[in-house]
Protein backbone atom coordinates (compact mmCIF):
# COMPACT_ATOMS: atom_id res chain seq x y z
CA UNK A 1 0.00 0.00 0.00
CA UNK A 2 2.82 2.20 1.10
CA UNK A 3 4.28 1.64 -2.66
CA UNK A 4 0.89 2.91 -3.95
CA UNK A 5 0.70 5.97 -2.20
CA UNK A 6 4.53 6.95 -3.50
CA UNK A 7 3.93 6.35 -6.96
CA UNK A 8 0.44 8.43 -7.07
CA UNK A 9 2.53 11.19 -5.52
CA UNK A 10 5.15 10.88 -7.86
CA UNK A 11 2.47 11.29 -10.75
CA UNK A 12 0.43 14.02 -8.73
CA UNK A 13 3.23 15.99 -7.18
CA UNK A 14 4.76 17.72 -10.69
CA UNK A 15 0.56 18.98 -10.86
CA UNK A 16 1.23 20.19 -7.51
CA UNK A 17 4.13 22.37 -8.01
CA UNK A 18 3.03 23.55 -11.33
CA UNK A 19 -0.38 24.93 -9.05
CA UNK A 20 1.80 26.51 -6.93
CA UNK A 21 3.85 28.17 -9.01
CA UNK A 22 1.12 29.48 -11.38
CA UNK A 23 -0.24 31.18 -7.92
CA UNK A 24 2.93 33.03 -7.43
CA UNK A 25 7.18 32.43 -8.06
CA UNK A 26 8.12 30.58 -5.10
CA UNK A 27 11.93 29.67 -3.35
CA UNK A 28 12.23 25.71 -2.93
CA UNK A 29 11.70 25.34 0.54
CA UNK A 30 8.26 27.63 0.50
CA UNK A 31 7.24 25.15 -2.23
CA UNK A 32 7.98 22.26 0.49
CA UNK A 33 6.00 24.44 3.13
CA UNK A 34 3.06 24.71 0.79
CA UNK A 35 2.97 21.07 -0.16
CA UNK A 36 2.89 20.32 3.36
CA UNK A 37 0.49 22.30 4.77
CA UNK A 38 -1.92 22.68 1.66
CA UNK A 39 -2.50 18.90 1.47
CA UNK A 40 -2.40 18.58 5.33
CA UNK A 41 0.72 16.31 4.80
CA UNK A 42 -1.11 13.93 2.61
CA UNK A 43 1.55 15.33 -0.06
CA UNK A 44 4.42 15.60 2.01
CA UNK A 45 7.63 15.90 -0.08
CA UNK A 46 11.43 16.09 1.22
CA UNK A 47 14.06 18.09 -0.52
CA UNK A 48 15.31 15.10 -2.38
CA UNK A 49 12.06 14.65 -4.41
CA UNK A 50 11.66 18.71 -5.08
CA UNK A 51 14.36 19.92 -6.65
CA UNK A 52 14.95 16.95 -8.90
CA UNK A 53 11.44 17.63 -10.56
CA UNK A 54 12.34 21.54 -10.56
CA UNK A 55 15.57 20.38 -12.14
CA UNK A 56 13.35 18.62 -14.94
CA UNK A 57 10.81 21.54 -15.28
CA UNK A 58 13.40 23.59 -15.40
CA UNK A 59 15.26 22.00 -18.17
CA UNK A 60 12.69 21.17 -20.31
CA UNK A 61 12.04 24.91 -19.69
CA UNK A 62 8.49 24.70 -18.13
CA UNK A 63 9.72 27.14 -15.05
CA UNK A 64 12.64 29.27 -15.06
CA UNK A 65 14.57 30.19 -11.56
CA UNK A 66 16.58 33.58 -10.85
CA UNK A 67 18.21 35.36 -7.71
CA UNK A 68 16.17 37.81 -5.98
CA UNK A 69 16.67 39.65 -2.87
CA UNK A 70 13.38 40.24 -0.64
CA UNK A 71 15.12 41.25 2.30
CA UNK A 72 17.79 43.98 2.47
CA UNK A 73 18.83 42.20 5.72
CA UNK A 74 19.46 38.73 4.28
CA UNK A 75 23.40 38.46 3.05
CA UNK A 76 22.19 36.44 0.10
CA UNK A 77 19.59 36.42 -2.34
CA UNK A 78 16.81 33.72 -3.10
CA UNK A 79 16.65 31.41 -5.68
CA UNK A 80 12.35 31.50 -7.15
CA UNK A 81 11.30 29.74 -9.30
CA UNK A 82 8.60 30.90 -11.72
CA UNK A 83 6.27 29.60 -14.77
CA UNK A 84 6.94 30.21 -18.40
CA UNK A 85 4.60 30.51 -20.64
CA UNK A 86 4.71 27.04 -21.81
CA UNK A 87 4.80 25.86 -18.18
CA UNK A 88 1.08 27.31 -18.05
CA UNK A 89 0.51 25.35 -20.87
CA UNK A 90 2.04 22.56 -19.51
CA UNK A 91 -0.17 23.16 -15.85
CA UNK A 92 -3.78 23.40 -17.75
CA UNK A 93 -3.36 20.22 -19.52
CA UNK A 94 -2.13 18.22 -16.84
CA UNK A 95 -4.95 19.36 -14.65
CA UNK A 96 -7.29 18.83 -17.33
CA UNK A 97 -6.02 15.35 -17.82
CA UNK A 98 -6.24 14.97 -13.77
CA UNK A 99 -9.84 16.00 -13.78
CA UNK A 100 -10.38 13.82 -16.65
CA UNK A 101 -8.55 10.66 -14.58
CA UNK A 102 -10.47 11.28 -11.53
CA UNK A 103 -13.56 11.75 -12.50
CA UNK A 104 -13.33 7.92 -14.66
CA UNK A 105 -11.70 6.41 -11.56
CA UNK A 106 -14.35 7.88 -8.81
CA UNK A 107 -17.29 6.28 -11.52
CA UNK A 108 -15.48 3.24 -11.25
CA UNK A 109 -15.17 3.19 -7.53
CA UNK A 110 -18.60 4.31 -7.05
CA UNK A 111 -20.34 2.08 -9.34
CA UNK A 112 -19.28 -0.97 -7.50
CA UNK A 113 -19.37 -2.22 -3.72
CA UNK A 114 -16.34 -4.57 -2.60
CA UNK A 115 -17.78 -7.79 -1.46
CA UNK B 1 27.41 27.55 9.89
CA UNK B 2 30.06 25.14 9.36
CA UNK B 3 28.15 22.58 10.75
CA UNK B 4 25.56 23.37 7.50
CA UNK B 5 28.31 23.49 5.02
CA UNK B 6 29.63 20.05 6.61
CA UNK B 7 26.13 18.54 6.10
CA UNK B 8 25.97 19.45 2.75
CA UNK B 9 29.12 17.88 1.46
CA UNK B 10 28.35 14.97 3.35
CA UNK B 11 25.00 15.02 1.16
CA UNK B 12 26.61 15.36 -1.99
CA UNK B 13 29.35 12.84 -0.97
CA UNK B 14 26.38 9.85 -1.36
CA UNK B 15 24.68 11.88 -4.46
CA UNK B 16 25.68 9.66 -7.57
CA UNK B 17 25.26 12.39 -9.99
CA UNK B 18 27.05 14.40 -12.59
CA UNK B 19 29.45 17.20 -11.18
CA UNK B 20 27.27 19.52 -12.90
CA UNK B 21 24.02 18.25 -10.73
CA UNK B 22 26.39 18.29 -7.71
CA UNK B 23 26.65 22.33 -8.07
CA UNK B 24 23.01 22.94 -9.15
CA UNK B 25 22.02 20.74 -5.54
CA UNK B 26 24.02 22.63 -3.58
CA UNK B 27 23.10 25.23 -4.75
CA UNK B 28 19.76 24.77 -3.92
CA UNK B 29 20.72 23.34 -0.40
CA UNK B 30 22.74 26.55 0.34
CA UNK B 31 19.81 28.41 -0.24
CA UNK B 32 16.83 26.27 1.42
CA UNK B 33 19.17 25.71 4.52
CA UNK B 34 19.26 29.29 4.44
CA UNK B 35 15.75 30.01 4.14
CA UNK B 36 14.92 27.66 7.25
CA UNK B 37 17.79 29.61 9.55
CA UNK B 38 16.16 32.87 8.59
CA UNK B 39 12.83 31.35 10.36
CA UNK B 40 15.00 29.38 13.28
CA UNK B 41 18.23 30.44 13.85
CA UNK B 42 18.93 27.35 15.54
CA UNK B 43 17.94 25.31 12.55
CA UNK B 44 19.18 22.00 12.61
CA UNK B 45 19.68 20.22 8.75
CA UNK B 46 19.92 16.84 10.35
CA UNK B 47 16.98 16.79 12.48
CA UNK B 48 14.80 18.25 10.15
CA UNK B 49 16.09 17.29 6.81
CA UNK B 50 17.18 13.63 8.10
CA UNK B 51 20.62 12.36 8.01
CA UNK B 52 23.07 13.19 4.65
CA UNK B 53 22.56 9.82 3.22
CA UNK B 54 18.70 9.72 3.69
CA UNK B 55 18.72 12.86 1.36
CA UNK B 56 21.24 11.90 -0.70
CA UNK B 57 19.24 8.47 -1.17
CA UNK B 58 15.93 10.15 -1.76
CA UNK B 59 18.07 12.54 -4.89
CA UNK B 60 19.45 9.03 -6.25
CA UNK B 61 16.23 7.92 -6.65
CA UNK B 62 14.11 11.05 -8.46
CA UNK B 63 17.17 12.33 -10.47
CA UNK B 64 16.43 9.96 -13.03
CA UNK B 65 19.57 10.06 -14.57
CA UNK B 66 20.46 7.87 -17.53
CA UNK B 67 22.63 5.48 -16.17
CA UNK B 68 23.84 3.39 -18.86
CA UNK B 69 26.77 5.06 -20.11
CA UNK B 70 27.43 4.57 -23.76
CA UNK B 71 30.75 5.89 -24.07
CA UNK B 72 34.26 3.97 -23.62
CA UNK B 73 34.95 3.78 -19.81
CA UNK B 74 38.79 3.20 -19.13
CA UNK B 75 38.09 4.16 -15.70
CA UNK B 76 39.72 2.13 -12.06
CA UNK B 77 36.42 2.30 -10.18
CA UNK B 78 33.14 -0.02 -10.67
CA UNK B 79 31.00 2.78 -8.54
CA UNK B 80 29.25 5.52 -9.57
CA UNK B 81 30.72 7.90 -7.58
CA UNK B 82 33.71 9.52 -8.50
CA UNK B 83 36.82 10.12 -5.79
CA UNK B 84 39.31 13.11 -6.00
CA UNK B 85 41.96 12.87 -3.75
CA UNK B 86 44.37 15.67 -4.12
CA UNK B 87 47.68 15.90 -1.98
CA UNK B 88 48.25 19.72 0.03
CA UNK B 89 52.24 19.15 -0.77
CA UNK B 90 52.94 19.78 -4.14
CA UNK B 91 56.39 20.11 -5.97
CA UNK B 92 57.21 22.76 -8.57
CA UNK B 93 53.28 23.61 -8.64
CA UNK B 94 52.30 19.93 -8.86
CA UNK B 95 50.46 17.70 -6.89
CA UNK B 96 52.20 15.46 -4.79
CA UNK B 97 49.62 12.78 -5.49
CA UNK B 98 47.04 13.24 -7.38
CA UNK B 99 44.15 10.30 -7.30
CA UNK B 100 41.00 11.12 -9.49
CA UNK B 101 38.72 8.39 -10.61
CA UNK B 102 35.15 9.35 -12.72
CA UNK B 103 33.97 6.35 -11.55
CA UNK B 104 31.74 3.68 -13.28
CA UNK B 105 30.20 6.51 -16.12
CA UNK B 106 33.21 9.03 -16.79
CA UNK B 107 36.95 9.32 -17.42
CA UNK B 108 38.73 11.39 -14.74
CA UNK B 109 42.08 13.08 -15.06
CA UNK B 110 44.80 12.79 -12.45
CA UNK B 111 48.04 15.18 -12.99
CA UNK B 112 51.02 14.81 -9.92
CA UNK B 113 54.08 13.81 -8.91
CA UNK B 114 52.18 10.39 -8.37
CA UNK B 115 49.36 9.91 -10.45
CA UNK B 116 46.56 7.68 -10.11
CA UNK B 117 43.51 7.88 -11.80
CA UNK B 118 41.27 6.97 -14.91
CA UNK B 119 44.00 8.66 -17.20
CA UNK B 120 46.80 9.81 -15.31
CA UNK B 121 50.12 12.00 -15.98
CA UNK B 122 52.54 12.23 -13.45
CA UNK B 123 56.27 10.97 -12.48
CA UNK B 124 54.88 7.90 -11.12
CA UNK B 125 51.68 7.12 -13.35
CA UNK B 126 49.17 4.60 -12.41
CA UNK B 127 45.98 4.48 -14.17
CA UNK B 128 43.85 3.04 -17.43
CA UNK B 129 45.95 5.16 -19.89
CA UNK B 130 48.99 6.07 -18.25
CA UNK B 131 51.89 8.42 -19.28
CA UNK B 132 54.63 9.16 -17.09
CA UNK B 133 58.23 8.55 -16.38
CA UNK B 134 57.05 5.44 -14.67
CA UNK B 135 53.62 4.49 -16.13
CA UNK B 136 51.80 1.16 -15.02
CA UNK B 137 48.40 0.56 -16.02
CA UNK B 138 46.26 -0.45 -19.24
CA UNK B 139 47.57 1.38 -21.51
CA UNK B 140 51.44 2.72 -20.76
CA UNK B 141 53.86 5.45 -22.03
CA UNK B 142 56.54 6.35 -20.48
CA UNK B 143 60.26 6.03 -19.69
CA UNK B 144 59.96 2.61 -17.91
CA UNK B 145 56.22 1.20 -19.19
CA UNK B 146 54.65 -1.71 -17.27
CA UNK B 147 50.95 -2.36 -18.46
CA UNK B 148 49.13 -4.27 -20.87
CA UNK B 149 49.95 -2.38 -24.12
CA UNK B 150 53.28 -0.80 -22.99
CA UNK B 151 55.37 1.94 -24.70
CA UNK B 152 58.66 2.97 -23.29
CA UNK B 153 62.28 2.89 -23.03
CA UNK B 154 62.09 -0.29 -21.05
CA UNK B 155 58.72 -1.64 -21.66
CA UNK B 156 57.38 -4.60 -20.12
CA UNK B 157 53.92 -5.76 -21.33
CA UNK B 158 51.65 -8.21 -22.61
CA UNK B 159 52.18 -5.66 -25.99
CA UNK B 160 55.53 -4.25 -25.46
CA UNK B 161 56.67 -1.83 -27.69
CA UNK B 162 60.09 0.18 -26.76
CA UNK B 163 64.18 0.27 -26.72
CA UNK B 164 64.37 -2.84 -24.84
CA UNK B 165 60.86 -4.72 -24.18
CA UNK B 166 59.56 -7.73 -22.51
CA UNK B 167 56.44 -8.83 -23.20
CA UNK B 168 53.81 -11.70 -24.58
CA UNK B 169 54.50 -9.90 -28.22
CA UNK B 170 57.77 -7.79 -27.70
CA UNK B 171 58.79 -5.55 -30.31
CA UNK B 172 61.96 -4.01 -29.49
CA UNK B 173 64.51 -1.61 -31.56
CA UNK B 174 67.29 -3.01 -29.05
CA UNK B 175 66.00 -6.20 -27.59
CA UNK B 176 62.91 -7.50 -27.13
CA UNK B 177 62.04 -10.77 -24.74
CA UNK B 178 58.58 -12.88 -25.35
CA UNK B 179 56.96 -15.62 -26.43
CA UNK B 180 56.63 -13.11 -30.14
CA UNK B 181 59.28 -11.25 -30.58
CA UNK B 182 60.55 -8.72 -32.98
CA UNK B 183 63.70 -6.48 -33.16
CA UNK B 184 63.02 -3.59 -35.26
Amino acid sequence: MEDFKKQFKKGVIELAILKLLSEENQYGYSIIQQINTRSREQLAIKDGTLYPILYRLEDKKFIESYWYTEDEGRSKPRKYYSLTEIGKERYLRMLKDYIEIEEGLREILQSYEVK
Amino acid sequence: MKKHETYMLEVLKYVDAPKKIKNRILEDLQDRIMASRDEDPLFDPYTVMGSPKEVASEFNSNLELDRNYYGVVIGLSGSVRSYEYKSKKTLFGIPLVHINSGGKFRNSVAKGIIAVGDISIGVVSIGGLSFGIVSMGGVGLGLLSIAGIAVGLLSIGGISLGLVSIGGIAIGMLKAIGALKYIL
